[in-house]
């Protein structure tokens, strides 16, 4: 829940700060090279017009330019370009952050999981510690809607919940280690 | 004598019946009655209807009032019964309707009943869309972060870092706020050694720490997200349950393991996986309605939209995609289920379309623009590339699929993240030097490199030299790619491989038309101040070739085709290329990579395009065979729930016939393993009655004596399946191939004279297959 109200407010920060820097609309005209060289390359004109109707060759080109040749225009092809940069700024941010936390969580799954594992008694401690973190900070919402409960009721319940979570996190974990078993062991599915 | 003892039972109903009606109430007997009916009329049932009807009298129809969850679902690894789940539909749909008149409520509820494939879909597509904007604007920043960066705006790949930057020169590509890696380090463009070692290490440690990222994440988080994922798709298509392999891991590790993948520089694509991306999409989804979540045979029919959705993001090509579902993936195709498969690819493109990922109002970024005419003596070097196509296809898949059992069953198999290491290396350090495999597909196709005919020169054969070594390496490093365990498709890759060769030929051709102006073959080619040929459209053709020698597609290749280059005019062009390419590969071999990977991983998987044209018999194939102990059958109403027990014991079969006694072995019905399991276990536990000596009914009705003292009987007619599909043993083998491919049928039950003698798996039939084309039988693995 955390999670998602932070990536929501992410996005809401990301939005708010676009930039004018970047245009998002072109013009664009690529056309063969002014100068005759051994080889063809091509220059590449560019404007900002908001209207496609005007991305024309003898809009975007200099007069100079097209003077120098006859028939300069014709050679070129003109594009009318539209992007949007918060999306592409959001997507990246989104991705990376993804990325991230899956690399993460994998190394906490490689390096750290198999250390508690072997002494499941620190484990247990850790893990009640980060309990009451959750507790406190869920604790305000939880009191408005349910003043009369007792504490101790509150915490029975995040104590079911997280043994619901290690529960199902287990579950999860099983049905990995099968399909790894399948696909790296028996080499029984996608060879 | 069996009409005796038929003569006997019926007695024996009929003396219940008598009973019934001395004991019970009226409602008692009209339930009966009406179920009586219900079963003459309908000889598939529902359960819950069942248990409706039974409701209110005293425990008579059943124990099982409320069926236990998980009855009527599949174990993984086993085949659906088409058959059954689509009569279960139907009856939930009747009872529905039925209630129409009774309430506004109902009526809501069939409303929405009928509506929900609909918004289904929609969401499928709108979600794939959604998906594969990301992965597009993703994948194209990753790629070149491997080059560079754009420093003040780190988001922007280099294109759009140089978005609107005059004077970029079109060769170069690059603009001052783009940072190549060398230029970050300080090395200036002055030393060109310096600065291209820097960029060709900082190129292949890029590649390798994506490569690296993408094959731990799939191997922690989701081992089923590697491969292509078509060859799964059409077998779970076909009907066949692989349980997690469409689940919400699978889709986020698929999304992102693709992005680093396909950045990573390997030969590979991303649209095979896009279509496993939206299949899961389309899973997932279809948990939201109890319609398709709860019932397999109809969630294939949103599985197969959403595989046109993946395709139709894929390539920018909504009818391409529904074609290709139609033609490659699905099996189950009704002409719903293509309009579905039109709402959803058109839901899915117009999301991608509305991202706009690659700021060209495309829905790809290798779109292409031709408008060149092409001429009739033209048709002889595309059906040259057809024939390239073909054979390229034809060793492709016997080059693949011989590493890909070498893997299998060697040591190389035991070390999958050294393995994509090594080719991640290799792939990088040989594809930097080249710029034709340096960039992810960018420089293929495109129509703005050659805009004049000019003699040949010192360029062209340089570029010349570079698309054969090229060519070369992507052909091999290609064969050796497909199987590694990360995502990857097929479909770039072979594209690419065609888009090179066809290039080659048509600037070979533009060479030739240009130098021989006024042979009378060229003669009206050659325009003044216009190009002879188009190199660009030998390209799309080499591709739409070699991907049609390779999928061994046509229809929904030619158009996934043309929807890409957005020209009709080409359509003759490509037909003739697909053609020609799926002509010469079939010579070499009828299965297509997709078949042939299915084949190797032994899925359950009947072809529907193969003809069975062999004269075995059904009790050619049935088991148990002559020497095989007799079948393992359940008898109507005798066996205690221990005996029952036991027998679950000793076997492992799926299924148990259900016969009327041991003497007359009249067949009943038939039930499933899972079922009877969950339903014994519960009654168990749910009821204090039933111990070890109940005896079992499947029976309607109960004889009332036995219930005094003893202990109390378990019922359980609802999970017996009254209509099982019966052949006699005399059935030719093609009727019973062809009954399983158009029915769907999970198994058939042998009869000789009106008795039980065996039955036929989907399995037995596809080892029977697999036998008589001098195969390993035993390599069909799963049930």
């Amino acid at each position: 829940m955390i999670k998602y109200l932070f990536t929501v407010g992410l996005i809401f920060v990301l939005l708010e700060c676009v930039q004018g820097q970047y245009e998002d609309v072109r013009c664009k005209c690529v056309c063969p090279s002014v100068k005759v060289h051994n080889t063809t390359s091509h220059k590449v004109f560019l404007k900002t017009f908001s209207d496609p109707d005007l991305c024309r060759c003898s809009m975007v080109v200099d007069k100079a330019v097209q003077e120098t040749e006859y028939n300069f225009c014709n050679k070129c092809e003109c594009k009318w370009n539209r992007r949007n940069t918060t999306t592409i700024k959001v997507v990246v941010i989104l991705i990376i952050c993804v990325v991230s936390l899956l690399v993460l969580y994998m190394l906490f799954l490689l390096c750290l999981d198999p250390l508690m594992a072997r002494r499941p008694k620190t484990y247990i401690e850790q893990h009640n510690e980060e309990v009451n973190l959750d507790t406190q900070s869920i604790q305000p919402g939880g009191m408005l809607e349910d003043t009369t409960r007792p504490r101790g009721a509150i915490m029975m319940r995040v104590k079911h919940e997280v043994s619901r979570v290690r529960g199902e996190q287990q579950k999860w974990k099983g049905t990995v280690q099968e399909q790894r078993r399948h696909i790296y062991d028996r080499h029984t599915m996608l060879n | 004598m069996e009409t005796d003892t038929l003569i006997e039972d019926m007695a024996s109903v009929q003396a219940h019946y008598r009973a019934v009606s001395a004991n019970g109430t009226v409602s008692e007997r009209s339930s009966t009655d009406e179920e009586m009916l219900d079963i003459a009329t309908d000889t598939r049932f529902e359960y819950t209807d069942l248990a409706d009807k039974s409701h209110g009298s005293t425990n008579l129809m059943d124990t099982l009032d409320d069926l236990p969850p998980g009855i009527g679902q599949y174990d993984d690894f086993h085949t659906i019964d088409w058959l059954r789940d689509i009569s279960r539909d139907r009856i939930r749909h009747r009872q529905i309707s039925k209630r129409k008149q009774d309430s506004c409520f109902a009526k809501v509820k069939v409303a929405h009943d009928a509506w929900s494939g609909w918004v289904c879909v929609l969401l499928v597509g709108c979600a794939t869309g959604a998906f594969a904007a990301v992965i597009d604007v993703g994948t194209s920043w990753m790629s070149d972060l491997k080059e560079g960066i754009c420093l003040e705006q780190f988001w922007f790949n280099r294109e759009q870092c140089c978005w609107a930057v005059n004077d970029t020169t079109f060769d170069q590509n690059a603009c001052s706020q783009w940072y190549s890696w060398s230029h970050l380090f300080g090395v200036s463009e002055s030393s060109v050694f310096g600065s291209y070692m820097i960029k060709y290490i900082m190129y292949v440690l890029w590649a390798m720490v994506f490569a690296t990222l993408a094959v731990m994440l799939v191997r922690v988080f989701a081992p089923y997200a590697c491969g292509s994922g078509i060859p799964e798709i059409k077998t779970i298509l076909s009907g066949f349950i692989i349980r997690g392999y469409l689940g919400k891991w699978t889709l986020i590790i698929k999304s992102v393991c693709m992005m680093l993948a396909v950045s990573a520089g390997l030969s590979l694509g991303k649209e095979g996986p896009l279509v496993h991306v939206a299949s899961c999409c389309g899973n997932i989804f279809s948990y939201l309605f109890p319609k398709y979540g709860k019932n397999e045979a109809k969630k294939r029919e949103i599985l197969s939209a959403a595989a046109a959705a993946g395709v139709s993001v894929a390539f920018g090509a909504p009818i391409g995609g529904v074609l290709f579902s139609l033609e490659e993936v699905s099996y189950y195709f009704p002409l719903k289920t293509l309009w579905r498969s039109f709402f959803c690819a058109l839901a899915a493109a117009f999301v991608l379309r509305s991202f706009n990922p690659f700021g060209n109002d495309h829905l790809v970024m290798f779109y292409v623009d031709y408008r060149n005419a092409w001429y009739l003596v033209e048709l002889i070097p595309f059906i040259v590339l057809g024939v390239f196509g073909g054979i390229w296809g034809a060793v492709f898949i016997k080059g693949n699929i011989r590493w890909c059992r070498y893997r299998k069953s060697s040591n190389l198999g035991k070390f999958p993240i050294t393995e994509v290491l090594v080719v991640t290396a290799v792939t990088a350090i040989l594809a930097f030097p080249n710029p034709y495999t340096s960039d992810y597909q960018r420089n293929l196709t495109d129509a703005t490199t050659d805009f004049t005919s000019a003699n040949i020169d010192s360029g062209v054969t340089r570029a010349m030299w570079q698309l054969a070594l090229a060519l070369v390496f992507k052909m091999v490093i290609t064969v050796f790619t497909f199987g590694i365990k990360v995502p990857a498709g097929l479909f770039i890759p072979s594209m690419a491989i065609g888009a090179i060769a066809g290039r080659m030929i048509g600037i070979g051709m533009e060479q030739l038309a240009y130098s021989h102006r006024e042979h009378y073959l060229f003669k009206e080619m050659c325009h003044s101040g216009h190009t002879c040929v188009t190199p660009g459209l030998y390209a799309m053709v080499g591709a739409c070739a070699t991907l049609g020698g390779v999928t061994k597609m046509t229809v929904s290749l030619v158009v996934i085709m043309f929807e890409l280059t957005g020209g009709l005019q080409y359509i003759v062009p490509l037909m003739a290329a697909a053609m020609t390419a799926k002509w010469i590969g079939d010579a070499f071999d009828k299965e297509g990579i997709y078949d042939a990977h299915i084949k190797l991983n032994g899925y359950p998987f009947l072809d529907s395009k193969e003809e069975f044209t062999h004269t075995t018999i059904a009790a050619d194939v049935m088991r148990p065979k002559r020497t095989e102990p007799p079948l393992c059958v359940l008898t109507q109403d005798s066996m205690t729930v221990e005996q029952i027990e036991a027998i679950m014991r000793e076997t492992d079969h799926n299924g148990f016939p259900v016969i009327v006694s041991a003497e007359s072995q009249y067949l009943v019905g038939f039930v499933l393993r899972r079922d009877l399991s969950i339903a014994i276990s519960s009654a168990r536990t749910n009821h204090d009655g039933i111990v070890s000596n109940s005896v079992v009914y499947f029976t309607n009705h109960v004889p009332v004596n036995t219930v005094v003292g003893g202990p109390e009987p378990l019922k359980l007619r609802k999970i017996l399946d009254m209509a099982p599909v019966t052949i006699t043993d005399q059935t030719p083998m093609e009727t019973v191939v062809e009954m399983f491919r158009k029915l769907g049928l999970r198994q058939t039950l042998v009869t000789h004279n009106g008795r039980l003698l065996g039955i036929i798996t989907k399995k037995d039939i596809l080892r029977h297959i697999a036998q008589l084309k001098n195969q390993d039988p035993d390599s069909i693995l799963f049930n």
